[in-house]
């Protein structure tokens, strides 16, 4: 006993503890790691004193310093146990903060529980009741379900509202419960205390939230209680239930519009209001009334200076953003004015509804906006911009966008926007406007043209993937390049060293491409010119041309031819001032050639002889440093290209030199008939149109008969990737198989014999018995064109390997320039994604379904009981009621929301008294019910107990109709 | 489940009280506790009293050097939180006679005791400030 005594003595007790924490000079981590080793030693006395001072010293280690404790367990519980109420509630505390399901000793305290549940103190009960709500097992739960059950009916207060709400624990861990406590739960509701209904409210309110359908029944018992509360903690509790209560009964919403709009009018309370306003978001958005006077609600909030309500009242718009657009396009100035809030998260929401708000309409005046936003904010905010403008804008295929000239500017003000993070994305919708718009290629090309000379944005790596992509595009559509050698120029000018390989690789491409294209409208033109039988052709060509407008490249080339034609010269008078004159043409040139400047013929390149010798010498002298380079990719490509222009002009007798200038153009145009068929072989290559792709061409492979995707593959070992035979193993492996397939059914034919053929050679690695892709021959044709994809261009499919948007509707009738749908990208999503909600069989719910439909048997045996007691004016009621039920057919909720009515009506009545002027508040609430007993024979307090009755009454008819689906066939005349 | 957790958080970032309405391993709540005082510490006082993290939604306050913060689920009524914040510091604050961080820190467990009256199994059971106290008081009267 001494010893103990000495121990408590020099015991450190917690106020110790955290003062020696706050001076200590050793480190913190030290000194808690030197007064948990006590602590050690302390816990293990025999003196409870001790031991407690030890637990609680503990449990706050536990909290503050993250401390693990569970090896104290069973110390907590021995501190627990104690019969020192200071003790006891020292070992509850570590309890509930420190245990949990997986505890071991909890398998020791249910009796422990049990005892200190029937304790006399109430405190003591309190604390347990504390404790089992944090760490109830379903074990726990199971076994001290009868205490709670009768800790309900504790006439004392502090017990029955805390025995009240760790009902929904208990509920939530043993299931069973419910048919057990249930009843008394609801019974709760009618308390005599306040903090008791609240409870009970709260429970049931937590239980509607997970599953509001099971609860339906006591809707006027929540609604009698709404329109008595005066507590606004109720009050929200109650909006709350009838919030997630109304989406599934409309009927119900009907009859509580107006009690809410009623709320929300006369409270002061922010809380209720805004409580109030969520719930007609969320269950009551068919009242036009309550969404007005909700919506007008809400702008309140956003003009407050407050930024709390500023956020609620943006985030509670945009529940209604597509049931009542209205709502949104009211207050737009409001919600636009928020993009420049001093709180981001206010700004996300801002943006959210503003994206949210677009539509055909305003795309540009909204995108605009902004994107002057963008310019202006910080770094993070900025690209939430962009993401919003990029991802809105390519909704669908581009669905908004009409004016594709101006959404193509926007990229590339995105693209040098100085915080944009998202080029992969203005990348990937470069390439793919290209692709899909043909009539935007001019302006466009423009916008990559504008990227690509910039010489400044070279030095912003987050700018080269736009710049790939405006680079790719140069190149493919150089067909419709005002000025191919000042491209040539922008690609090759000295700062492209900055790029990385992939990216210049591209660049490289692109050279290659526009030279071709070049010299062979050139040499076309020329050949033409030299020839003038040629000239009908043209001109039949150019006719054809104008006429279908849209056309084939191939078409598109012979029409280049035209250019050089006098024919033309006089067609288009105004041409001229298009001509880009540039010093070094030829007057000779110049003369001849006219520009069919056509907005719908892509043809306003006008090329000199001269201009082509510059071109090549400019290549030559940029490219060559080229092929030392170290990426190989570059290097190749170079390569390439300086092994084309070699040729070229080899074939065409120039020489690299320039002082032979006069001459060697004088040869070129001597050779240029011969160049002809070799140019027009190469450009050949090039002129395949490639085209968008389906995400969903994958899912057209039909799988062949007898091919097992199921089945282990382990056993068939490793196969070794020897590749005889680079083409189909290639394109398999890059994915662009599908590409293949999806592009051109006749290609596909060829494919799969190349698959046959690959198949018989290398046997070893195919599935047995398969067919492979032999029957996958019936895809659909998603293209327009019809091209064959040729295996060399890589670089191309690269970027055309990308997935492209989903589209769902079929192209527009009007102005709108034609964007490429793919046929099967209708409607991509069509398959059902309706919840399977419905299947799922909720313990909960239906236990307290079950338990809900008993009552009502035994509600209805009292309320017959009470009948015998009743006035006549029940019997009025109900001869009236049976009259009712002869006509029509009724269900459960309609019944409710029958005693809905009767429970509205009889405060009416309440405040048909109040509303009485001439009186004290005693006085004339008897003279009130004296009036209307002589009116209805009904006083009071009668009254309200026969709603009640009524209620319950009505609860019982509806029990046999249950196993009806409970929502359909509304009556109308119950609503009246 | 309504309330998640409740946090009361000094300025430096440290943890003074933390009390969790669901089981959460220490790893667990030591990430948590940092990331979102973290978050919750960078605002100024011109931004909005809420922040989403994962899936929670923080509410949080300031008092002094002392944040509180109130972790709930997504459909709880923000306003009401903060209401319920600011009954829980006048509570304290008429217990304590004006409440400051020592108070808390030094007599954590009456704090507990007081969050543990207002707060049971995540939902707000008491906000009457006698009701919430007597019990606290006549444990003081009796030891």
């Amino acid at each position: 006993m001494g010893s103990s005594v000495m121990e408590s003595f020099f015991q450190r007790s917690l106020d110790d503890l955290v003062k020696g924490l706050r001076v200590q000079v050793i480190g913190e981590a030290r000194y808690v790691a030197k007064a948990l080793e006590e602590t050690r030693k302390e816990i293990k006395s025999t003196d409870l004193h001790t031991k407690a001072v030890a637990v609680q010293k503990l449990t706050y280690l536990h909290m503050l310093q993250g401390l693990d404790i569970s090896w104290a367990a069973f110390h907590v519980v021995e501190v627990m146990s104690s019969s020192k109420f200071c003790f006891k509630k020292i070992g509850y505390l570590a309890a509930s903060q420190s245990f949990h399901e997986g505890t071991e000793v909890l398998l020791l305290i249910t009796n422990l529980l049990r005892k200190d549940l029937g304790s006399k103190n109430e405190y003591e009960a309190g604390l347990a009741l504390d404790c089992l709500s944090r760490i109830a097992t379903p074990d726990l739960a199971r076994d001290l379900t009868p205490e709670v059950f009768t800790m309900l009916t504790s006439s004392r207060l502090y017990v029955r509202k805390k025995a009240t709400l760790v009902l929904l624990k208990v509920f939530s861990k043993y299931p069973d419960a419910i048919r057990i406590a249930f009843k008394r739960l609801v019974e709760k509701l009618e308390d005599s205390d306040t903090q008791v209904v609240g409870a009970a409210v709260t429970v049931l309110c937590e239980l509607a939230i997970s599953d509001p359908k099971p609860y339906l029944p006591l809707a006027p018992e929540f609604y009698r209680l709404l329109a008595n509360s005066s507590n606004n903690w109720l009050s929200i509790k109650l909006v709350k239930i009838f919030g997630v209560l109304c989406p599934v009964e409309p009927r119900l919403a009907r009859k509580i519009a107006e009690p809410i709009c009623e709320q929300m009018r006369k409270t002061g309370a922010k809380s209720l209001v805004f409580e109030c306003i969520r719930t007609v978001t969320l269950g009551l958005s068919e009242h036009a009334g309550a969404v007005e006077l909700a919506v007008e609600k809400l702008k309140e909030f956003m003009a407050e200076e407050d930024p709390n309500l500023r956020y609620l009242g943006l985030q509670s718009l945009s529940p209604l953003m597509s049931s009542h657009p209205w709502a949104l396009t009211e207050n737009k100035l409001l919600i636009v004015r928020c993009l420049k809030d001093a709180d981001p998260s206010i700004q996300v929401e801002s943006l959210r509804l503003i994206t949210g708000m677009v539509s055909e309409d305003n795309v540009i005046e909204t995108v605009e906006i902004l994107l002057q936003y963008a310019r202006s904010s910080e770094p993070v905010f900025c690209n939430e911009l962009i993401s919003a403008i990029l991802s809105t804008c390519s909704k669908g295929i581009y669905d908004l966008i009409t004016d594709f000239t101006w959404y193509v500017q926007v990229l590339g003000a995105i693209a040098r926007l100085p915080n944009c993070e998202h080029e992969a994305e203005v990348e990937r919708q470069l390439v793919d406007i290209g692709l899909r718009v043909k009539s935007v290629r001019g302006d466009l090309l423009k916008v990559c043209r504008e990227l690509l000379m910039d010489p400044a944005l070279l030095d912003h790596a987050h700018l080269h993937k736009a710049l790939s992509a405006a680079a790719w595009v140069v190149g493919e559509f150089a067909e419709v390049a005002h000025d191919p050698f000042q491209l040539i120029e922008a690609l090759l000018q000295p700062r492209t060293k900055l790029l990385p390989a992939s990216v210049h690789a591209v660049y490289l491409q692109s050279v290659l491409k526009i030279f071709v294209f070049s010299t062979h409208t050139w040499v076309r033109g020329f050949v033409s010119t030299g020839d003038q039988g040629g000239t009908a052709v043209v001109e039949e060509e150019f006719e054809k041309n104008s006429r279908e407008g849209v056309k084939d490249q191939e078409e598109n080339l012979s029409g280049s031819a035209g250019i050089s034609s006098p024919v033309f010269h006089d067609l288009n008078p105004n041409s001229e001032e298009r001509i880009d004159n540039r010093q070094h043409k030829k007057p000779m040139v110049e003369d001849k050639e006219g520009t069919c400047a056509e907005s719908n013929v892509h043809l306003a390149t006008r090329i000199s002889s001269r201009l082509i010798l510059e071109m090549m010498e400019l290549i030559r002298v940029n490219v060559s440093p080229l092929l030392n380079s170290v990426e190989m990719e570059v290097q190749e490509r170079a390569s390439n290209l300086l092994g084309l222009l070699k040729k070229v002009q080899e074939i065409l007798g120039v020489r690299n030199d320039k002082l032979h200038e006069p001459m060697d153009i004088h040869t070129m145009e001597q050779h240029s008939s011969t160049a002809a068929n070799v140019l027009a072989g190469i450009q050949s290559i090039f002129s395949v149109e490639p085209g968008p792709v389906s995400l969903l061409a994958q899912s057209k492979v039909t799988v062949p008969k007898g091919l097992d995707l199921v089945s282990s593959l382990d056993e068939l070992g490793h196969p070794s990737y020897v590749d005889d035979d680079p083409g189909t193993e290639k394109d398999w492996e890059d994915g662009r198989f599908f590409l293949k397939k999806s592009r051109d059914g006749s290609i596909s034919g060829e494919t799969s014999s190349l698959l046959a053929l690959h198949r018989e050679k290398h046997v070893t690695f195919y599935l047995p018995n398969q067919a492979y892709f032999g029957d996958s021959n019936d895809l659909s044709q998603p293209l327009q064109e019809d091209a064959p994809m040729l295996s060399d261009r890589l670089a191309d499919s690269l970027m055309l390997a990308e997935p492209k948007p989903q589209g769902s509707k079929p192209p527009q009738a009007k102005a709108r320039p034609v964007v490429i749908r793919l046929e099967d990208e209708q409607e991509p999503f069509d398959h059902p994604s309706k919840s399977r909600k419905g299947l799922k069989v909720d313990i909960l719910s239906t236990t307290i379904r079950e338990v809900l439909m008993e009552n009502k048997t035994k509600s209805w045996a009292t309320s017959n009981r009470r009948d015998a007691r009743a006035s006549t004016s029940k019997h009025h009621r109900r001869s009236h009621r049976s009259a009712k039920s002869k006509k029509h057919e009724r269900n459960e909720h309609g019944d409710v929301v029958q005693a809905l009515d009767e429970t509205i009506m009889s405060r009416d009545a309440i405040e048909d008294d109040v509303n009485s002027p001439q009186i004290g508040k005693a006085e004339k609430r008897s003279d009130a019910s004296s009036r209307r007993h002589s009116k209805h024979s009904k006083n009071h307090a009668q009254l309200t107990r026969e709603n009640r009755e009524g209620m319950r009454y009505s609860r019982q008819r509806a029990r046999s109709p249950l196993n009806i689906q409970p929502e359909v066939a509304i009556i109308p005349d119950f609503l009246l | 489940m309504a309330i998640r957790f409740i946090l009361l958080v000094n300025k430096q970032g440290q943890t003074r009280l933390a009390q969790y309405y669901e089981y959460l391993t220490l790893d667990e709540r030591r990430a948590l506790e940092g990331e979102i005082v973290r978050k919750c510490l960078a605002r100024s006082d011109n931004q909005c009293s809420f922040v989403e993290h994962r899936n929670y939604k923080v509410i949080y306050r300031r008092y002094a050097s002392l944040f509180f913060l109130v972790g709930v689920d997504g459909d709880e009524n923000e306003l009401a939180i903060l209401e319920f914040i600011h009954c829980v510091v006048e509570t304290m604050d008429r217990y304590f006679c004006n409440v400051c961080e020592l108070d808390i820190m030094n007599h954590l467990e009456k704090a507990h005791f007081i969050l543990e009256e207002m707060v049971m199994n995540g939902c707000i059971l008491e906000t009457n400030k006698s009701n919430i106290l007597a019990p606290i008081q006549l444990m003081d009267k009796s030891s």
